[in-house]
């Protein structure tokens, strides 16, 4: 792992290959579950692995996954503070997230959709965690944030999505 | 859904990227790359431009200085219009200057 490090900082075309077929399929689920937009989940993972080819160079940690998270999260916080943006000048609705993918079980549709309802804040922690397994410790490189802030989120988030998931499921069968 | 300990137990990651996925990501290096020496190099021309106006600026102020110098260091020159009247005039080219003007025969000079 340290060998393909080094060989990414030195902006190696072989090395970024290597770091593609690793993680891109990791980076595209946790984008398109934050983003729930296949092209531009897609979109964002390219913009990712471009990063990392050109921020590689500044690379100061041996952790690779966390900094590469790192950057497809601060890819996607970005993405929402646009949608925000949009959504102020517009009509639109605020939670509007367009699926465009068509063949899924039923029980991804409906975590997806109490997903997309997720603020942010709750959303990022509790996918890295549920989704992505990673460590509180981890998460807290990534974030920026504290140990027991990204506990109490992921808890919150949890009982968030559990409500949402109820009322969807009364919805549903009702 | 109560009985659920883990909300994404059940949740399977499906989603599978373009085959063409790696060959957009380096089309979009080589796009950047371009884009950095455009900019690097529009900046560059920017910088010698701005360099040379300076340089040139500065030059021919200095030039103007001189050329003013040596027109007030020219030598005089009086230039007889009649037997009676001159008039002084001063610069080597052709831009004569006139100073003053006398008649001798009534006051002898000025």
């Amino acid at each position: 792992m340290n060998e393909l490090i080094e060989k990414l900082k030195v902006k190696d075309e072989w090395a970024l290959k290597e770091v593609m077929k690793m993680y891109k399929g990791q980076i595209f689920n946790y984008l398109l579950l934050m983003l729930g937009n296949r092209e531009q989940a897609e979109e964002l993972t390219q913009d990712t692995f471009v990063r990392v080819y050109f921020k590689a160079g500044s690379l100061r940690t041996d952790n690779l996954k966390a900094w590469i998270y790192k950057i497809a999260t601060n890819l996607a916080l970005s993405e929402f503070r646009k949608k925000r943006i949009k959504n102020l000048f517009s009509l639109g609705d605020v939670n509007e997230i367009n699926y465009s993918y068509d063949q899924k079980l039923g029980e991804n549709i409906i975590i997806e959709e109490a997903l997309s309802l997720l603020p942010e804040k709750y959303k990022v922690p509790l996918i890295m965690k549920e989704v992505d397994n990673f460590s509180f410790e981890e998460m807290s490189d990534i974030l920026q944030k504290p140990v027991g802030t990204l506990k109490s989120l992921v808890f919150r988030g949890k009982e968030k999505m559990r409500s949402k998931l109820e009322v969807q499921l009364g919805g549903n069968n009702g | 859904m109560d009985s659920r300990e883990d909300i994404f137990k059940d949740y399977i990651k499906m989603e599978h990227l373009n085959e063409n996925f790696e060959e957009s990501v380096f089309r979009k290096i080589k796009n950047k790359k371009r884009q950095r020496t455009v900019m690097i190099s529009t900046l560059g021309t920017f910088l010698l431009g701005g360099f040379l106006f300076i340089s040139g600026t500065l030059f021919f102020q200095g030039n103007g200085d001189q050329l003013y110098t040596k027109s007030e260091n020219s030598v005089r020159e009086d230039v007889t219009i009649t037997d009676n009247v001159i008039f002084a005039a001063s610069d080597e080219s052709n831009n004569y200057v006139i100073e003053q003007v006398g008649n001798f025969e009534e006051y002898g000079t000025i």
